[in-house]
């Protein structure tokens, strides 16, 4: 008796899990994305961004009835616990399991890579907004695209706004995190701080599980630099700013490849954030116009409005991203299931596509970089995040050389 | 150059006080109960937390959040042992990595879904005040964080030697039947041991949330680097806390001062290495080889 | 041989002939999901036969997945090697640096073994992470070659059955009883004759080889890696608890443990996106508190042991 209502049991589990493993396919009036991103682990936080990205995407074109007025979007979000074996096989799982129409890429060097090598396999496109080495270009891939700029391109906004100031500062320090994007950031850096004629006096890169960063910083004080250079990802900007506090050391100007941008560094830093500096590729100032979103204001209002805080601008990069995919989509007249036929008509579509979009120019060519934005660089001014270089787009003037610690 | 290496070692003392404190309780644990503590740092991370709600909601001082957390912390600790640690007390250590490697997942992740992956941290007014001397500089709240590290590890030495409460957690680690024979209530004893080791757990986690950022993921790393200290100072030996931190907070900053932080982690860890083989129960000979 | 270990034998063999078979059949998302499962499989399986049975805690494991990797990879990148003849070389530059830590590392007992070979894995990946001319450094190197994806498939399955088997004719060999007697009482070992170091230096060895090869080859199957990525602590951390929770020192642990912990994991990962961490947590919770030996040693045991008690 008992046997057999245990039978029972596990026949209806069986047939639930069968039901539950065929359900994706089932409804063709609709596009479903798949789209494997850190939601833990090391990159936890700006996985959350890139899924916020989508999310905000995909509720606006469903409010307007979908892609092409008519298709509505559904995305499928797998975590990929910021590891590179687990990203590439959610997005096997993601392919060939769930068949998902197409992709949204995910966040990291590393998982991008190791992602979209296996989107590559199976001729799916992969657009990420949310990795930037610029090994990801150097492989040949056909199915990979990027909104944002080459690593070592997108800090150049870091530099360049020393050029503006007066007194032009003589000498630099660039100090970064030992991973890809910024020990790349720091490589830029190097790069433009010459063009420039700006002396690099300390550059040194530290392990990102690097516990006392005290030490690390009094190196390059003791340099007695006139601008400090940081690659940076977010959890990194905020322990250089309480180390130099602490060490009591004020070049007459900080900037950060990453951190600054996203509204916790503020929050958790209060007055000591004010006055640096960081590389944006977006800010909702910019004169940029396009389908979906309207103006880059434009957007900035409504993602206020859903998440009540100004969108990054990597949350920016990625729902670009998803446009540029859509409006290719339905350039090409998309629709439901998508074939294997025409995610290679997409693929070629998307190589020469160039459009303008409310993050910018979108012109991903043949290595599927995107073309180059012109630098920006913003500033906390009271909290705020003020666009302070180009001259043409600033806000206010950046305020330049910073004031000591103990008078902020 | 010389004032820089000073102010190098200086950093390295600071930091080895702060390792020291967030190990004191990991040591503790192991040296009474053979328990390997992998969510030591997901306490760590709790601890964080409390003072950070606390001073975010309440716009308490963060010094004056102590008390909380090691209250709260301890009563955690204390029905932690009580629903599961109890069952891997005296079988292989292995049992207990794996148990609390459990709850570290259970913590860490419940966590994220609470608070989000955002790192966060406490700036206060005084956040990153500093006493500056002949060009060197000490920040107050490593050096309060660091005078309380010997205070804690001091009180903890006395109170396992020096009271009747430490006389029985004494008795029970080196013979558990004895001890219940002689009237001690041992799940007592370990339930209060455990609750003091998340107690001061906690505690470092309230100071460290001052000058570091915390988010839910961090309590990994904390639990490997108090592990290594622990070991570096010998198992168990209270003491051997204070002066692995020391060891691996000096190593570490003045070897980033000659060469690099890369560097100086690689040598830190192959110095570790090497103590190991040399002096196998520990620094100071005193720690406890299963 | 006893017949009831033959007769094991035989089931092995069939169940790892049953898999290869499989690729002609199975839907293509659970070859890939095999696959992993079969690459942690053989790693657990290679942590299970050192530290399972001699009960000395390897927390350093990682070291050789990542020196496995980065031989593999350098000489693909520098000197142009073909892939499968990099992948015994990295084995063997595993098992060499096994060799020299082994020897004098393997006098350590218990939580002194376990962070004397964590730091030396930490030291080795800041030494490739800074050693940025051969390696280019913490940016990570792309690998120009790749398998075919059945063939990472196969390899995996053929490496997994070959450290099981391992593990089957150590636990029924002379070697296999030395081994637990080190782990019972090593000083009567030694007493008795057996020359516990020398025994123990050579599983080491052996498992650090076949790490490097299974290293090497994920290193190529994933196209790009770091430093990061392939000395990372939380590769030994997931050997370590594969093992334990499917039963240490069993030849059949790190099977159970690794495909439970990858099934349950994909299984709650795309259904409970938020708390499928939280839930596996409180599942290696439930094991440990009701289980305690081990879900194969439990098994074994038909849960007539309390739970609570110890063995």
């Amino acid at each position: 008796m008992k046997f057999r209502r245990a039978g029972i049991i596990l026949l209806t589990l069986a047939l639930a899990l069968t039901l539950g493993l065929a359900a994706p396919g089932m409804a063709a009036q609709e596009f479903t994305f798949g789209c494997a991103v850190p939601l833990s682990g090391l990159f936890g936080k700006d996985g959350q961004l890139v899924r916020d990205a989508y999310t905000f995407w995909m509720e606006t074109i469903n409010a307007r009835g979908g892609i092409a007025g008519k298709y509505k979007v559904r995305i499928i979000f797998y975590d990929d616990q910021s590891d590179p074996q687990t990203s590439a096989k959610l997005v096997e799982r993601l392919v060939t399991q769930d068949k998902v129409d197409l992709l949204l890429g995910g966040f990291g060097s590393s998982q991008v890579m190791a992602a979209s090598a296996a989107a590559e396999r199976h001729k799916f496109p992969y657009l990420s907004g949310g990795a930037s080495s610029n090994k990801l270009y150097e492989r040949g891939a056909r199915y990979y695209f990027g909104t944002l700029g080459k690593a070592t391109e997108e800090v150049r906004g870091c530099v360049d706004v020393f050029t503006s100031v007066t007194p032009r500062p003589k000498t630099v320090a660039i100090v970064g995190a030992n991973i890809p994007f910024t020990a790349e950031s720091c490589k830029g850096y190097k790069l433009y701080a010459e063009k420039y004629g700006f002396k690099v006096v300390h550059y040194e890169l530290f392990p990102i599980s690097l516990k006392d960063y005290n030490t690390m910083l009094l190196k390059a004080k003791a340099k007695k630099p006139d601008v400090l250079l940081v690659g940076s990802h977010l959890a990194v900007a905020m322990r250089v700013v309480k180390a130099m506090k602490e060490i009591d050391f004020n070049p007459k100007g900080v900037a950060f490849s990453y951190g600054p941008t996203v509204p916790a560094f503020v929050q958790g830093l209060k007055a000591d954030a004010n006055y640096v500096f960081a590389a944006s590729e977006w800010t909702p100032n910019l004169p940029y116009k396009g389908p979906v979103f309207g103006s880059a204001r434009q957007f900035n209002q409504a993602y206020r409005q859903r998440f009540r805080r100004s969108p990054d601008y990597v949350e920016a990069a990625s729902t670009a991203a998803a446009v540029v995919q859509q409006v290719a989509m339905e350039q090409l007249g998309l629709k439901p299931r998508v074939t294997a036929a025409d995610r290679v008509r997409l693929m070629e579509k998307l190589h020469q596509i160039d459009l303008m979009t409310f993050y910018g120019p979108i012109h991903f060519g043949k290595s599927g970089a995107n073309r180059e934005h012109p630098p920006v660089a913003v500033q906390v001014q009271n909290g705020q995040l003020i666009n302070v270089y180009p001259a043409k787009w600033a806000e206010k003037p950046p305020i330049y050389p910073t004031p000591a610690w103990n008078k902020r | 150059m010389s004032t820089l290496i000073i102010q190098s070692l200086i950093n390295g003392v600071l930091m080895g006080g702060i390792y020291a404190l967030y190990s004191a309780g990991f040591s503790l644990i192991f040296g009474v109960m053979g328990v390997v503590n992998i969510a030591h740092g997901d306490l760590l991370m709790l601890g964080a937390f409390l003072t950070y709600w606390m001073f975010v909601g309440l716009g308490l001082d963060p010094f004056l959040t102590l008390p909380f957390s090691l209250l709260g912390l301890f009563a955690l600790g204390y029905l932690m042992q009580r629903l599961a640690i109890k069952r891997v007390v005296g079988a292989p250590p292995i049992m207990s990595y794996i148990l609390t490697f459990g709850m570290h997942l259970m913590i860490s992740n419940l966590a994220l879904v609470a608070w989000t992956a955002d790192p966060r941290t406490v700036t206060t007014a005084y956040s990153g005040a500093h006493l500056a001397f002949w060009g060197l500089t000490v920040p107050w709240i490593k050096l309060i964080t660091f005078l309380i590290s010997l205070g804690v590890v001091g009180a903890l030495y006395l109170l396992l030697h020096h009271s009747q409460m430490g006389r029985a957690i004494q008795a029970t680690s080196q013979d558990r039947e004895m001890a219940r024979l002689s009237g001690i209530k041992v799940d007592r004893v370990y339930a209060l041991t455990f609750g003091l080791g998340a107690a001061i757990t906690g505690l470092a986690g309230s100071l460290v949330v001052s000058f570091r950022d915390v988010d839910p993921g961090m309590g990994l790393p904390y639990t490997i680097i108090a592990f290594c200290v622990v070991v570096l100072g010998g198992m168990g030996y209270m003491p051997g806390a204070l002066i692995g931190g020391l060891i691996l907070g000096v190593v570490g900053s003045v070897c980033t001062m000659i060469f690099t932080p890369g560097w100086s982690i690689a040598i830190t860890f192959f110095l570790l290495y090497l103590m190991l083989l040399w002096r196998p129960a520990g620094i100071m000979g005193k720690g406890i080889v299963e | 041989m006893s017949g009831g270990g033959r007769r094991s034998l035989y089931l092995g063999l069939a169940a790892v002939a049953a898999m290869a078979w499989l690729p002609a059949a199975g839907p293509a998302y659970y070859l890939q999901l095999l696959t992993i499962i079969f690459y942690w499989i053989g790693l657990a399986a290679c942590w299970n036969l050192m530290c399972g049975y001699t009960g000395y805690i390897d927390f350093g494991s990682a070291a050789y997945t990542g020196i496995g990797a980065y031989v593999a990879g350098l000489l693909m990148l520098r000197l142009g090697l073909p892939l499968l003849a990099t992948i015994p070389l990295a084995g063997l530059g595993a098992g060499l640096v096994a060799l020299a830590v082994g020897w004098p590392t393997l006098r350590l007992r218990g939580a002194y073994f376990a962070i004397a070979t964590f730091a030396l894995a930490e030291a080795l990946m800041r030494v490739c992470e800074e050693w940025s001319g051969l390696t280019e450094g913490g940016v990570g190197i792309t690998i120009p070659q790749r398998l075919a994806e059945l063939s990472y498939y196969w390899l995996y399955l053929g490496l997994a059955g070959l450290l099981v088997g391992v593990t089957w004719w150590v636990e029924h060999h002379k070697h296999g009883y030395g081994l637990k007697a080190i782990h019972q009482d090593e000083q009567a070992a030694a007493q008795v004759g057996v020359d516990t170091h020398l025994i123990k230096l050579q599983t080491y060895v052996t498992s650090a080889f076949f790490i490097g090869m299974l290293g090497a080859l994920e290193g190529s199957r994933l196209g790009y890696f770091k430093p990061d990525d392939v000395f990372n602590v939380h590769i030994t951390i997931k050997m370590v608890i594969m093992s334990l929770l499917g039963g240490m020192g069993t030849v059949l642990g790190p099977v159970i443990g690794a495909s439970f912990l990858q099934l349950v994991e994909d299984f709650l990962g795309a259904r409970f996106l938020n708390y499928y961490l939280v839930i596996i947590g409180a599942i290696i919770v439930g094991v440990i508190v009701f289980l305690p030996r081990g879900i194969t040693g439990s098994l074994r045991q038909r849960l007539r042991i309390r739970p609570g008690r110890r063995p």
